[in-house]
């Protein structure tokens, strides 16, 4: 046996790769099951099948060889889709990522799968009675020992109809070669990799896999590039002996002629789909037209160009350009300082040439790991319309889901903290925000309720919005609950604006739902889903209509590595605040500063804002009424949070920079209103303001 | 076993230090380096022996006043104070002492359980006592140093 430990990391990937990819084909699978998808699903089914036998684990092995079964069964038309099969589906899909999460944890699953190995042989057996007339496939010869399947017949004639060519390849290995099956994978993923698409072999690829067959074999592939280039890769792989290519023609095109599944070259958008639909294509390699043939090939090709790399290497090497962003800025200021002091001196010229020059470098630099590090939202968006389904299933809801914008890129550190709030946040709207369908319809709404998810690149930030066409929320409504559930008094409910009573949804213990379900109400309310987004210089907005629909929207930095920053002076030492959450800056005079019991107020264009100076806060300097007066002019830098502001009382205000964020010392303990720490183009430190923290202290104050 | 890893583990290595008129020692396998006092941003709200943050070639590191953190009279600062610059569990933490020593081998048997120093405020951090010269060294345990309250 071979020492599998460095493999696994590779394998758990992979794994959670083809997981992946047969959880979205599923889906497609009940919506509009086609050729293409049946195709890429058992190919998935395959390599995992292939790759969890491979680093011994049995039971997956056995699971994912059951659901190849039945996904080849389906191919070949011998069975039919049904919602009690696709169930039964994603039930194994759920235990084989179980099993991929307890390998991931521990490096052995436990988990027992006889049952459901056994409950999809059963549905093979429950469907064979009922095969589609048109399936057992009438056998056409193809030259020497290559048969050709209906579906694969089919394949080929579509891929020539598109104006590709089909070549009939005989590939012989030399006599002695040692490890057949891996030259066969060779030789398929160069094929699959210079632009053609394999239709059928002889043997077939499970023989191919287990090194049963003898020198040579065969293989139908589809292709639009020159035939001599491709045999040359093909020959170029070691131990191929030779490669003979002829052209494939349909041996007797009148016989079976042009049969029933030709409607499946028609494009498959599946635009009304009952749960789920993509109004983005998936992302097509360069290859020609479309049609079957590529949809086959449409992994393998972007795989051969890339590279993985380990996430900590990446955050190494953005550290890494951190701090030559900082020695950056370091030695264009030693330039300045040196201009100032010798005029006209060749040497300082050079030296801020260069510095300029390293200046840009870095730039680049630092924009190309910062892109290295993107990932397309489409990691978390994946998940979710096999959730809204199964979501819909259980509250009896019709809902379709749609997104747009999966390809929107950003930091993968920022994408890790956006899928819980998402979760939950769809969870809300199925639960609270679509109506039951009978309700639906007697309001004049189509039974069907559609909940839009779409993301979208606006400036520096990320916009990503969920939007249903439930019954929305109602401000006086709202306002009620939170009376009744003492987050606000009365008065105070009366005195909010429709927006600001919206916004409500995200106070502590405020929750709409008249129970707690099992979905919703796990605990975690908006506050948390506010919070969580807030933590990374988000901020979330809602906007609703009774009757008519919720609309919440989220921005998010890029990034949150690097990030603009007013910098400010408090008590001779300087502050980061992110630009994130900045609205203005104000010079004011003492006395404008107003005292409302202990709380220091100005008024700004009529309306009261509270003021926390930072100095009292973090130095306990005294500021009161007192202290103010004979002061000189105060600098305010207002901040907001949704839709509350608060003033920070400043000493002077520095600048804007690009600064890059690193975290304090665990050995410093949790600092209320510090969220990290920078290092200046002087080399001195700054600490970055953590403006929610501020926020709460207000709040605390206030009660 | 051969007779040279017999000495290796009879024997500690430590750095010494002084903090007001007593010499303390950490152990040298915990020690990063040794800095001259720089500029210290000093962090609002931390633990009260803790002086702030130090940028240490692009990294930034908090730094204690050892003084402060052992109940001792802090001294004030001189051109001999420096920052031992330790890493524990993976991070790096300074601790400003008076004056740094030297470097000294102490032979396990002439280090003694710190029975003596009980009841004292630093007793808790004092793993050993240790005799070199007829002088009087105080080994630190670093681990519980730089552990929070």
């Amino acid at each position: 046996m071979m020492d599998t430990s460095e493999y696994i990391a590779l394998f758990l990937e992979e794994a959670a790769e083809q997981i992946n990819i047969l959880e979205q084909d599923i889906l497609l699978l009940e919506q509009s099951p086609s050729q293409d998808v049946l195709n890429e699903i058992f190919r998935a089914a395959h390599t995992l099948k292939g790759s969890s036998r491979a680093m011994g684990f049995t039971a997956m092995g056995e699971l994912t060889h059951a659901m190849e079964d039945v996904f080849d069964a389906l191919r070949k038309g011998e069975i039919s889709v049904t919602t009690s099969l696709v169930n039964r589906l994603f039930d194994a899909l759920d235990t084989l990522k179980a099993m991929r999460d307890q390998i991931a944890e521990g490096g052995t699953s436990s988990i027992d799968c006889d049952e459901l190995v056994q409950s999809l042989r059963n549905a093979l057996q429950e469907t064979t009675s009922d095969i589609p007339a048109n399936a057992p496939a009438s056998a056409q010869q193809a030259p020497a020992g290559l048969v050709l399947q209906e579906h694969q017949r089919e394949a080929a004639l579509t891929a020539i109809d598109n104006g590709l060519k089909v070549y009939h390849f005989t590939v012989r290995l030399a006599e002695d070669t040692l490890m057949k099956s891996v030259r066969a994978l060779m030789v398929l993923q160069a094929i699959d990799a210079n632009g053609g698409a394999v239709i059928a072999s002889h043997p077939d690829e499970d023989a191919l896999d287990n090194e049963q067959f003898g020198d040579s074999f065969e293989l139908l592939v589809a292709t639009d590039k020159p035939i001599d280039h491709l045999r040359g890769v093909l020959m170029s792989i070691s131990e191929i002996r030779e490669v003979e290519v002829s052209p494939w023609q349909e041996a007797s095109a009148a016989s079976p002629a042009q049969p029933a599944p030709r409607a499946e070259q028609e494009p498959q958008k599946p635009v009304d789909s009952p749960v789920a639909e993509k109004t983005e294509p998936r992302p097509q390699p360069a290859v020609s037209s479309e049609g079957e043939t590529e949809k086959t090939t449409s992994r393998t090709p972007a795989m051969s160009q890339t590279v993985r790399v380990d996430v900590a290497r990446l955050d190494t090497l953005l550290n890494l350009v951190g701090e030559l962003v900082i020695d950056r800025t370091r030695i264009a200021q030693l330039g300045r300082e040196f201009e100032a002091r010798s005029q006209h001196d060749d040497l300082v010229d050079s030296l801020l040439e260069a510095a300029g020059h390293i200046g840009r470098i870095t730039d680049e630099l630092q924009e190309h790991i910062m892109k290295a590090r993107m990932l397309p939202i489409e990691h978390v968006f994946n998940r979710f319309p096999r959730m809204i389904r199964d979501l819909a299933q259980k509250f009896g809801k019709e809902v379709r889901l749609v997104m747009e914008g999966q390809e929107t890129e950003l930091d993968r550190s920022v994408i890790e903290i956006i899928s819980d709030p998402l979760i939950h946040m769809l969870r809300n709207s199925v639960d609270h925000g679509i109506e039951p369908p009978e309700v639906r319809e007697a309001a004049g709404k189509p039974r069907q309720g559609t909940i839009r998810l779409s993301a979208r690149h606006e400036e520096n930030y990320i916009l990503i919005e969920i939007e249903d066409d439930g019954k929305g929320m109602d401000p006086a409504q709202l306002r009620e609950v939170a009376v009744r559930k003492g987050v606000l008094t009365r008065d105070a409910a009366e005195r909010l604006s429709d927006r600001e009573a919206l916004s409500l949804i995200f106070a502590p213990g405020f929750s709409t739902a008249k129970e707690v379900t099992e979905v919703s109400g796990r605990g975690v309310g908006m506050d948390i889903v506010r919070n969580n987004i807030q933590r990374v210089g988000g901020i979330v907005d809602v906007e609703s209509t009774p009757g008519k629909g919720t609309r919440f929207s989220i921005r998010l930095p890029l990034t949150l590595a690097i990030i603009r920053a007013l910098l400010v002076r408090v008590n001779g030492q300087v502050y980061a605040i992110p630009l994130s959450s900045v609205l203005e800056t104000l010079k004011i005079e003492p006395e404008m500063v107003q005292f409302v019991g202990m709380r220091p107020t100005i008024v700004l264009r009529g309306r009261t804002l509270p003021l926390i100076s930072l100095k009292a806060h973090f130095y306990d300097e005294d500021f009161s009424a007192r202290s103010c007066r004979g002061e000189e002019p105060m600098f305010v830098v207002v901040v907001g949070l949704g839709e509350r502001q608060v003033g920070l009382v400043v000493s002077h205000l520095i600048g804007e920079q690009e600064i890059v964020i690193k975290s304090l010392s665990r050995y410093l303990g949790e600092i209320g209103g510090v969220s990290g720490a920078t290092i200046l183009g002087d080399g001195r430190v700054a600490l970055i303001l953590e403006v929610a923290d501020l926020f709460h202290n207000v709040s605390a104050r206030a009660a | 076993m051969s007779a040279a890893t017999m000495t290796a583990t009879a024997e500690r290595q430590v750095v010494a230090f002084r903090l007001g008129n007593e010499t303390y020692a950490i152990d040298i396998s915990y020690i990063h380096e040794i800095i001259r006092m720089k500029e210290i941003t000093f962090v609002p709200r931390a633990p009260h022996y803790m002086r702030g943050v130090i940028n240490l070639r692009g990294r930034i590191v908090p730094v204690m006043s050892l003084s402060a953190r052992l109940g001792l009279p802090v001294q004030e600062e001189t051109p001999q104070s420096r920052i031992i610059v330790v890493e524990v569990n993976g991070e790096s933490i300074g601790m400003i002492v008076d004056a740094v020593s030297e470097v000294l081998r102490l032979p396990e048997d002439h280090i003694e359980p710190p029975t003596q120093m009980a009841g004292t405020e630093s007793a808790d951090y004092i793993s050993g006592l240790g005799k070199v010269n007829d002088k009087l060294v105080l080994l630190l345990d670093v681990e519980k140093v730089v552990e929070q309250q």
